[in-house]
């Protein structure tokens, strides 16, 4: 089963997890996994194309955070070259790699976070807490599409009537459009205050109601999680994670020694993998299935009555 | 199941009532009873009090206002508006229907099964995860109607429901409302102002005439009520009651029970009547063919690359001071080759060529969008700097459309017919030679559109070119020299009227499909005017 058909809750917990592993250290290891299991998810929901549309604004922000911080930081020994007084150093060049790596990998789960949660998932979530706001995010998503098709409508009509607007008249008309579209709206808004009241609004009982259920199959991918995100919080705070930029680049015996940091690096690199393992559990359990299915011994006499199936199933 | 019992679930006694400032009564002295599991319907013009009477039998919906005598309603109501647009309170389908239960406090289960039961009822199921934006109009009107009826009425009440949905719509929504009654056995309360296919399906009629019950009683004697009457409301009657009568009249042979409400009653009377009547002379068809005003060749369009065309080569030959109808179904492109036709988009491939100088002008779908004003009067005058024209103008645009008592009026609150009246009005005062119409006489009455059919006529006969793109045939047939049918994104016929309608089968007027192959040529209620007694001489 996909992540994305997951229950919200389960969609929440993995991003919320994901971020708080990537900004909680500043490791060269976490922001490269961060980054390329973000990237592939994006390139997963989104397709190879759009997930490359990103590039463009992450290479330059990157690039920039690199340039701010080696002007700005001469810590480090390892001195690049020198400008003037200003000596830029390798760890700083680094420092502000890494800082990159790990802002352009926030950018990409955020963007994979609003393909997974439309605003039904997120109201499912919010609707029993917030029943108010849920439904004033309801209505409002009602109304934009409405009203953007209104003023598109009086746009045309007034340029139907008139032709392509110019000079001074061109302010005149957008007033206009403003003022038709608040009297339009407006007048529509009392035909639907009467609508709601019609259906027993005002009975003053109302009680939210979500289409997304709570199943019992959400539990073991949010256990999987709970399990690596606690490795992972383990692992870090018996020191796995520490990692030194300055006076030079080092990981330092305490982070080395014992399961601290192996246990912080498996743990984080399975949560990050999380939506990676749902595709191939999913794809697994069907093959199983499907193998299962024709070992099976269907009792003979559903099977005389059954009209002879191709792989694939009914229908 | 329901109490079968005749007690009425509906009775008003003397009742009354006044708006707040107004000396005259919207509602007089009203007295009657439903019964229970009635299916009635409301009539009346515009104006006649229909929508203050429904909304006063609603409980959360009842006019401010004095009240005298009394009216009792014995069950919960449900209320469905005109407009299909409006009266959507959330964002996507699933959540409009549980909407009115998540107001009762229902628990989730509870409105899970009654979604399942309703979507499953109308054969919603498919789009229930749909935003609701993305519905069409009659769409939208059947998940009002699913919304209302989701919470259980014992009553449903619906105001005008199919005025602003399109002939396709209109059948199915009707189609589920006798549904419903049949099915359901709930008492239905409708207001209408058109008769076809509603009044075969109703039990029984009010009709309501300035404030007043005029008529109380079964379907067929309301017809006769009103074919024996010279009121305007005659027009709203089915085309094939209408040429029964005509045909009783002209032959002298009074009917035998109460009047024809439905084609096939229509025909097989009409059969009966037809071997006494002469055939009506052949209308002469020679029209001398005029000047090209416009003229569309192999028009191609689609909104944006990649969706798919809407216009496939669609060619449109537009003859000076003559009414082009260009009829055609939902999604056929209509609007978009009227667009296309002003200039306010530009064909992916073709070309419009429009004589030299001549000034266009087009009304949009939403005459709403066209208005700022607050008063009538001021929206006409609003372009009066940019058109070039004044008061006088104004006023005597306004008395040739009968609009001058309404100078004061906010645009908002004009009927179907006189918005569009007005719309026109203003479009006229920038003098255009070309006339670009979009769906002209949607959610109009018919007495209205009999108007603005004159209206027309006269801009035509005038020297002014009018095209309108139009769902109706009856006004296509009434109004227009030459008619097209747009279909699949081509033009597949254009035909002077009379041979186009009559070269149609089903996509004909009322009037031809009742008189097919009965009374040869018989388009338009006109038509039937010319038939003559046999052996009477002109």
């Amino acid at each position: 089963m996909k992540l994305k058909d997951r229950h919200p809750a389960v969609i929440l917990f993995f991003f919320a997890a994901v971020l708080v592993l990537t900004l909680s250290t500043h490791h060269p290891a976490i922001a490269l996994m961060s980054l390329l299991s973000a990237f592939l998810l994006r390139v997963r929901l989104a397709g190879i194309r759009k997930a490359a549309r990103s590039l463009p604004y992450l290479v330059p922000m990157t690039l920039l955070m690199i340039l701010f911080n080696s002007l700005f930081n001469d810590r480090g020994l390892t001195v690049l070259f020198s400008i003037r007084r200003l000596s830029v150093t390798l760890e700083s060049v680094l420092y502000g790699l890494v800082s990159g790596l790990m802002l352009s990998a926030v950018m990409l789960w955020f963007q994979s976070y609003n393909n997974m949660m439309d605003s039904g998932r997120f109201l499912a979530l919010m609707g029993r807490r917030l029943p108010v706001i849920s439904m004033m995010i309801s209505m409002i998503f009602r109304l934009i599409p409405e009203s953007v098709a209104h003023g598109h409508e009086i746009e045309m009509s007034r340029r139907a009537l008139l032709g392509e607007p110019k000079g001074r008249f061109r302010l005149a008309g957008a007033i206009r459009m403003t003022t038709v579209l608040m009297a339009w709206s407006m007048e529509n808004a009392i035909e639907t205050a009467d609508a709601m009241r019609a259906k027993a609004f005002d009975a003053g009982r109302r009680r939210a109601y979500g289409r997304i259920r709570r199943s019992a199959r959400d539990i073991p991918p949010m256990a999987a999680m709970a399990l690596f995100l606690a490795l992972a919080a383990a692992g870090a705070l018996a020191g796995g994670s520490a990692f030194l930029y300055y006076p030079f680049l080092a990981v330092p015996t305490r982070a080395r020694a014992g399961w601290a940091m192996a246990g912080w690096l498996t743990g984080s690199a399975a949560l990050f993998a999380v939506p990676f393992l749902a595709d191939a559990l999913s794809v697994l359990s069907d093959r199983i299935r499907e193998a299962r299915r024709q070992r099976a011994d269907t009792d003979p006499f559903v099977t005389a009555m059954v009209p002879r199936i191709k792989s694939g199933g009914p229908q | 199941m329901k109490d079968q019992q005749v007690s009425p679930i509906i009775r008003a006694d003397g009742f009354c009532f006044t708006y707040p400032g107004e000396k005259n009564e919207a509602l007089k002295e009203l007295s009657f009873e439903v019964p229970a599991g009635a299916f009635l319907l409301v009539a009346g013009p515009g104006g006649s009090g229909k929508t203050t009477l429904l909304r006063a039998l609603k409980e959360e919906l009842k006019p401010a206002g004095i009240y005298q005598g009394s009216v009792e309603v014995d069950g919960e109501t449900g209320f469905v508006m005109q407009d299909p647009s409006n009266q959507i309170v959330m964002d996507r389908v699933w959540h409009e229907l549980a909407f009115g239960l998540e107001n009762l406090g229902l628990a989730p289960a509870a409105i899970e099964r009654r979604i399942a039961e309703t979507a499953h009822f109308f054969g919603i199921e498919h789009w229930i995860d749909r935003p609701v934006n993305e519905l069409s109009g009659g769409e939208m009107q059947i998940l009002n109607l699913a919304s209302t009826l989701i919470m259980n009425p014992d009553i449903l009440i619906l105001d005008e429901p199919t005025a602003r949905l399109d002939p396709v719509s209109v059948a199915h929504f009707l189609d589920l409302l006798d549904r419903i009654h049949r099915e359901t056995g709930r008492t239905l309360v409708m207001s209408e102002h058109r008769m076809t296919d509603v009044l075969s399906m109703v039990d029984r009629v009010l009709f309501l005439d300035g404030g007043r019950i005029a008529f109380n009683g079964k379907p067929g004697s309301f017809a006769g009520y009103l074919l024996d009457r010279d009121l305007p409301f005659r027009a709203a009657l089915p085309a094939a009651t209408k040429a029964v009568r005509r045909l009783e009249e002209e032959t002298g042979q009074s009917a035998a029970g109460p009047p024809s409400l439905d084609v096939p009653a229509a025909r097989r009377r009409l059969r009966q009547l037809a071997p006494l009547t002469n055939p009506p002379e052949a209308v002469p068809e020679a029209r001398q063919s005029r000047e090209v005003i416009l003229e569309a060749k192999e028009l191609f369009f689609r909104y944006q690359a990649g969706l798919p065309e809407v216009l496939k080569g669609a060619s449109l030959v537009i003859e000076e001071a003559s009414i082009h109808a260009v009829i055609g179904g939902n999604g056929s492109g209509k609007s978009t080759l009227l667009h296309l036709l002003s200039g306010l988009l530009d064909p992916v491939s073709g070309k419009v060529k429009k004589r030299s100088g001549i000034r266009t002008g087009l009304l949009t779908q939403h005459t709403q969008a066209l208005f700022s004003a607050d008063a009538l009067f001021e929206e006409l005058m609003e372009l009066s700097e940019l058109g070039g024209y004044g008061r006088e103008e104004v006023l005597g645009i306004m008395e040739r459309f009968g609009l001058e008592g309404l100078a004061d009026r906010h645009p908002y609150d004009l009927s179907g017919g006189e918005i569009q009246k007005a719309a026109l009005a203003k479009l006229l005062l920038l003098s255009p030679d070309l006339l670009l119409l979009d769906e002209p006489v949607k959610g109009m009455d018919s007495a209205s559109k009999e108007q603005f059919s004159d209206c027309l006529r006269t801009l035509a006969s005038e020297g002014k070119t009018v095209v309108l793109v139009t769902h109706d045939l009856n006004f296509s047939a009434e109004t227009a020299d030459t008619c097209s049918l747009l279909f699949d994104g081509r033009i597949v016929a254009t035909e002077a009227a009379r041979p186009f309608f009559r070269g149609n089968t089903f996509y004909t007027t009322d009037y031809a499909r009742v008189t097919e192959g009965i009374i040869p040529d018989i388009i338009t209620a006109a038509d039937l005017q010319k038939i003559r007694k046999a052996g009477h001489e002109d």
